[in-house]
C-alpha cells in the first residue's frame, strides 16, 4: 500500500475545523474487501490504510495538524477517523556573525537578507594579552541603532582568535573580563554576549563554563549570553572538543551555537565544509548531552574550500559568493553529492585566462575541486533543524553568501521546508481588502524599514506604490498597510519572526492620515508560506480537487499542468493531454527545485505548488511596469497617458495631445511638489509610478 | 657585505636556538588548572592547587614554530610530593593526537624536568602541564 492509493483530495472547512476526503480507486477491490469486514477492528489491512492515510496527510499537507479524515470510493464514504499531528515546527531564529567589513557594508548586507535575522554577532570584543577586554574599532554605536531599528538585536562575540594563551588569558582573568564585558554591554546598550573562545583543552573546561557563568549572573536576564562551542560529531573528550561542557553551559546560556563546519579544513584531505551526516551528528551529540533541542542553534557555513590539482595541500577558505563567480568567469561543473548533500564545484583556469585573487591569493592556471554550500546544501541543514527541533540557524558569516539564498530563507524556515501556499485563484475570488494609509518618507528609512513596519514585504510596498526600483526619497508620500486591521484576523498578514523586538516594530502605531481601502497585491507565495493558520489551506467558500497524475495520466488535467509546466519553463513539449516520459521528466525537475519529493507523481502538494508558481509568475510578468523618462519636448502616447493622468489629478487643464509642452512641465512639477518628489518638471520613473498610485485610489 | 654576513649568523642563531628553550624563554605564560599562579620573584611563580580534584596545576603552551617532530620541552620545579608531568599534542585544529604522562617526585631543590617527545606533526600545538596526581590542596615552585 502506497501514497497513490488516494487518488483525489477534496478540503473542507468548518468553523476552522478540517475535513479532508480521500477518494481511493474504485477499481480496487481489496478496499471492498477490507471495509466488508468492520473497519478499525485491527485487521492488518484496515491498519495499513489508516497508517497510509495518515502518511498521506502528513506528506500533502504538512501544514496541517488536526482534522478529521474520510475515506471514500467514489461517493460512498467508507469511514472516518481523526487525525492529530504534532505542531509543526517553525523556525524564528536566525543570526549572523559579521567579520569581514564596516559598519556601512554590514548594514548593505543585512538589508539584502530581507529581514530573515533577528541577530546579528559583530567582531567587537577582543580580549589583551593580560585577558582583559579589549573593544575593536569594529565597534560603532551608530551600527547598534541601527540594528535596533530594524528590529535586530546585536550580540558581539568575545574572541581570542584561536590564541590558545590568550584564552587561557582570558579564562584566568575571568572576574575582572565579566565584569569589563556585562559594563560595557549595559553601557551601550547592546542586546548581550556570544563567547567564543577556541582553542583551549578539557583542562580549561571548568574555567570555561564559570566564566559563562559570571557573564549569565552579571548580566540583566534581559541581555543574552550564548556559547559557540565545537561540533562534537564523534563525541571527543580531549583538546579544543573537551573544553565545552554542553550541559552546563546551557544552563547559563539562552543557546549553544554549534560550530558544525570545517568538518574539511586547510590542510586536510578534500571534502565537504560540512556534510550531512557529519552536521547530523553533531547535533545528535548535543541533544545527547540533555540540552533542550530549543537551546540548539546549529551554524552554517556560507563558504567553501578549495582544493588545486596536483598540490600537496590545500582546502583554503574561499566565500560561496566568489565560488559562484568562478564558475560564471571560467566556467565549470557543479555536481551536488547526495551522500554529502554538498555541492562540488570544478573549476579550471587556463593559461591566459583573466586572474582571480582571493584572500589575497592569486589562483594560478590549473583545476580547482571547490567543496562550498548552496541552496541545496543549506536547504538540507534547514531539514535538520526542523527534524530535531533546533532553535534556529547560525550562519558564518554574512557577505559571504550568494545573496539569492535569502529568497528562500523564509520557506527553509517554515516546516521541512514546505510551503503552504494559497490558490492563487482563491486570493482572487475572496473578498478580502486591505485598510491603506500614507506614510512619509524620512531620513534614514529603506524600503525594508517600512515594509517591516507596516508588516509588509518589500514586493508588496513596491507593488502597491508602483515603484519600479529600490529608490525612496524623504519626503515621498508611499502607500501602506494600515496596522489597524478592519478585517477578519485571517486576514492579518503573517508575522515574519517570532522576535519579541520584531513584534514591537510591527506594532508602531499607524500613521494618522486617513485610511482608504483598496485591493491589495496578490500575496506572494513566501508571505503565504510564514502562515501557520490551516485556514489559509481552504475556506469553505472554495473546495480544491487535485488528482493524481502520473505516467500513463491522459486527459484535460494532464494538458492543465502540462500548460502551467510550460510556463515554469521547464516543459517545452506540446500540452497534449499525455502524462509521457518528457511530462514526467518536467515533474521531476519541478519536484527537485520546489523541493518536493522527486517521484514524478504529480499529487496534490506537486499541482498546489504548481499552481502557485505559474500564477507567480503570470502575476511577475504582469506586475512588473516600466516607465519611461518624459521631459520637455517628449511626444507620443506615453505623455498623453501621463497627461490624462494629470488631468484626474487636477494638475493639468490643457488637452492630453501628447505633446510633453511647458504647460505639461508646469503640471507635472506642481504634481511633483504636492506629492513630495523632486520638482524638476521631469516625468521619470518615480514620478510616473506615482502618478499612477494617485490615480488609480481616485 | 659584512652588515649582510652579520645578520645572517644572526638569524641562523635565533632560527636554530633549541625549541625547548624557546618556550622558556620570556613571556612563557604559566595558566593555573584549579590552581592560582602568583609571581613570587623574577620568573618565578608560586603555585597553589585547590584540592577540589585530582589534575590540578599548571598549563603552558610551547610557543614557536617547530622544525623538528622531536622536542624535550624542560622545566624548573620546586616543591613537595608526587606531581605528573604531562605532554599533550593537538594538532593545528586543536583535535588531541596524544599524550604523554610521567610521573615526577618535586623536592625543596629546584631540579629541572624534561621529557623527550616525538610529534606527529610539526604544526601541532603542545601543552605541558604539572598536576597533582590526587585530590589535595598543595603548593609548588615553578620557573
Amino acid at each position: 500500500m502506497d501514497l497513490s492509493t488516494f487518488n483525489e483530495v477534496d478540503i473542507k472547512e468548518v468553523n476552522g475545523e478540517y475535513t479532508l476526503i480521500l477518494r481511493m480507486k474504485g477499481e480496487q477491490p481489496l478496499y471492498d474487501t477490507e471495509f466488508g469486514s468492520e473497519f478499525f477492528h485491527s485487521t492488518k489491512e484496515n491498519g495499513n490504510l489508516v497508517m497510509a492515510a495518515k502518511k498521506f496527510i502528513k506528506k500533502e499537507f504538512p501544514k496541517i495538524k488536526k482534522a478529521t479524515i474520510v475515506l471514500a470510493i467514489g461517493t460512498v464514504i467508507l469511514a472516518s477517523f481523526p487525525f492529530q499531528k504534532a505542531e509543526a515546527h517553525e523556525v524564528t531564529f536566525n543570526m549572523s556573525y559579521l567579520y569581514f567589513g564596516n559598519t556601512k557594508s554590514y548594514i548593505s548586507q543585512i538589508d539584502k537578507t530581507q529581514g530573515n535575522l533577528s541577530l546579528v554577532s559583530p567582531s567587537y570584543f577582543d580580549i589583551n594579552a593580560d585577558g582583559s577586554l579589549k573593544i575593536t574599532t569594529q565597534y560603532d554605536s551608530t551600527f547598534v541603532k541601527e540594528m535596533h531599528n530594524r528590529g535586530i538585536k546585536v550580540v558581539p562575540f568575545l574572541s581570542n582568535h584561536w590564541d590558545r594563551t590568550i584564552g587561557r588569558a582570558a579564562l584566568s582573568n575571568r572576574e575582572k573580563l565579566t565584569t569589563q564585558i556585562a559594563d560595557f554591554i549595559i553601557k551601550n546598550n547592546l542586546d548581550g554576549i556570544q563567547v567564543d573562545i577556541e582553542n583551549t583543552t578539557e583542562i580549561d573546561r571548568d574555567a570555561y563554563t564559570d566564566l559563562v557563568k559570571q557573564l549569565r549572573e552579571k548580566l540583566p536576564s534581559d541581555k543574552e549570553v550564548s556559547v559557540a562551542v565545537a561540533a562534537n560529531p564523534n563525541g571527543w573528550t580531549k583538546g579544543w572538543h573537551g573544553t565545552y561542557d554542553y550541559k552546563e553551559l546551557a544552563k547559563y546560556s539562552n543557546y549553544l551555537m554549534v560550530m558544525a563546519y570545517d568538518e574539511s579544513y586547510e590542510g586536510s584531505p578534500e571534502g565537504p565544509v560540512a556534510s550531512y551526516g557529519w552536521v547530523e551528528r553533531s547535533i545528535q551529540y548535543a541533544l545527547k548531552q540533555g540540552i533542550s533541542s530549543d537551546k540548539i542553534v546549529l551554524g552554517i557555513p556560507f563558504y567553501g574550500r578549495y582544493w588545486k590539482e596536483g598540490e600537496a595541500t590545500g582546502g583554503t577558505g574561499i566565500s560561496n559568493v566568489r565560488v559562484d563567480e568562478l564558475l560564471s568567469k571560467y566556467g565549470g561543473t557543479v555536481v551536488f553529492d547526495e551522500a554529502t548533500k554538498s555541492p562540488k564545484a570544478t573549476v579550471t583556469i587556463k593559461q591566459g585566462d583573466p586572474v582571480t585573487t582571493i584572500a589575497g591569493k592569486t589562483l594560478a592556471p590549473g583545476t580547482y575541486k571547490i567543496w562550498y554550500e548552496n541552496s541545496d546544501s543549506i536547504a538540507a541543514k534547514f531539514d535538520l533543524i526542523h527534524k530535531y527541533n533546533l532553535k534556529g540557524s547560525g550562519s558564518w558569516s554574512l557577505g559571504q553568501e550568494s545573496t539569492a539564498i535569502w529568497q528562500n530563507y523564509r520557506a527553509w524556515m517554515s516546516d521541512n521546508g514546505q510551503t503552504v501556499v494559497q490558490q492563487p485563484q482563491q486570493s482572487t475570488t475572496l473578498p478580502t481588502t486591505q485598510a491603506t494609509s500614507k506614510y512619509t518618507v524620512r531620513s534614514g528609512d529603506s524600503l525594508w524599514k517600512i515594509a517591516t513596519s507596516y508588516k509588509m514585504t518589500i514586493d508588496q510596498l513596491k507593488q502597491l506604490n508602483n515603484l519600479t526600483t529600490d529608490n525612496i526619497v524623504v519626503g515621498q508620500v508611499l502607500n501602506v498597510f494600515s496596522i489597524v486591521d478592519s478585517t477578519s484576523a485571517t486576514d492579518t498578514p503573517p508575522s515574519t519572526t517570532g522576535e519579541t523586538s520584531k513584534q514591537e516594530t510591527v506594532t508602531k502605531p499607524a500613521p494618522t492620515e486617513e485610511a482608504v481601502v483598496v485591493v491589495p497585491p496578490a500575496k506572494s507565495t513566501t508571505t503565504a508560506a510564514k502562515s501557520t493558520t490551516p485556514a489559509k489551506v481552504a475556506t469553505p467558500a472554495k473546495q480544491t480537487k487535485y488528482p493524481t497524475l502520473k505516467s500513463g495520466s491522459k486527459g484535460a488535467a494532464v494538458v492543465d499542468m502540462q500548460n502551467k509546466l510550460k510556463k515554469t519553463k521547464l516543459y517545452t513539449g506540446k500540452a497534449n493531454g499525455v502524462y509521457d516520459s518528457a511530462t514526467k521528466n518536467a515533474v521531476v525537475a519541478f519536484q527537485k527545485k520546489y523541493k518536493l519529493k522527486a517521484d514524478g507523481i504529480a499529487g496534490p502538494t506537486t499541482l498546489l505548488k504548481l499552481d502557485s508558481v505559474a500564477a507567480a509568475t503570470k502575476s511577475a510578468t504582469t506586475a512588473v511596469k516600466k516607465y519611461p523618462t518624459l521631459k520637455l519636448g517628449s511626444q507620443g502616447t506615453a505623455v498623453k497617458d501621463m497627461q490624462n493622468k494629470l488631468i484626474k489629478t487636477k494638475n493639468y487643464k490643457g488637452k492630453a495631445l501628447g505633446k510633453y509642452d511647458a504647460s505639461t512641465r508646469s503640471a507635472v512639477i506642481a504634481f511633483q511638489k504636492k506629492y513630495k518628489l523632486k520638482a524638476d518638471g521631469i516625468a521619470g520613473p518615480a514620478t510616473l509610478a506615482k502618478l499612477d498610485s494617485v490615480t488609480k485610489s481616485k | 657585505m659584512k652588515k649582510q654576513f652579520i645578520l645572517s649568523i644572526l638569524l641562523f642563531v635565533l632560527f636554530s636556538f633549541p625549541l625547548q628553550l624557546m618556550a622558556r624563554e620570556e613571556g612563557t605564560k604559566y595558566f593555573g588548572v584549579n590552581a592560582t599562579v602568583e609571581k613570587v620573584n623574577q620568573d618565578e611563580y608560586a603555585v597553589k592547587t585547590k584540592g577540589e580534584k585530582k589534575e590540578e596545576g599548571i598549563v603552558y603552551t610551547l610557543l614557536g614554530r617547530f622544525s623538528s617532530l622531536q622536542i624535550q620541552p624542560s622545566i624548573n620545579l620546586k616543591g613537595n610530593g608526587k606531581y605528573l608531568l604531562v605532554i599533550q599534542e593537538t594538532d593545528a585544529r586543536g583535535t588531541f593526537i596524544n599524550e604523554k604522562k610521567m610521573p615526577i617526585t618535586l623536592t625543596n631543590n629546584w631540579q629541572t624536568f624534561s621529557v623527550p617527545y616525538k610529534m606527529k606533526s610539526t604544526t601541532s600545538q603542545i601543552d605541558v602541564m604539572v598536576l597533582t596526581t590526587t585530590k589535595t590542596k598543595t603548593a609548588f615552585f615553578v620557573k
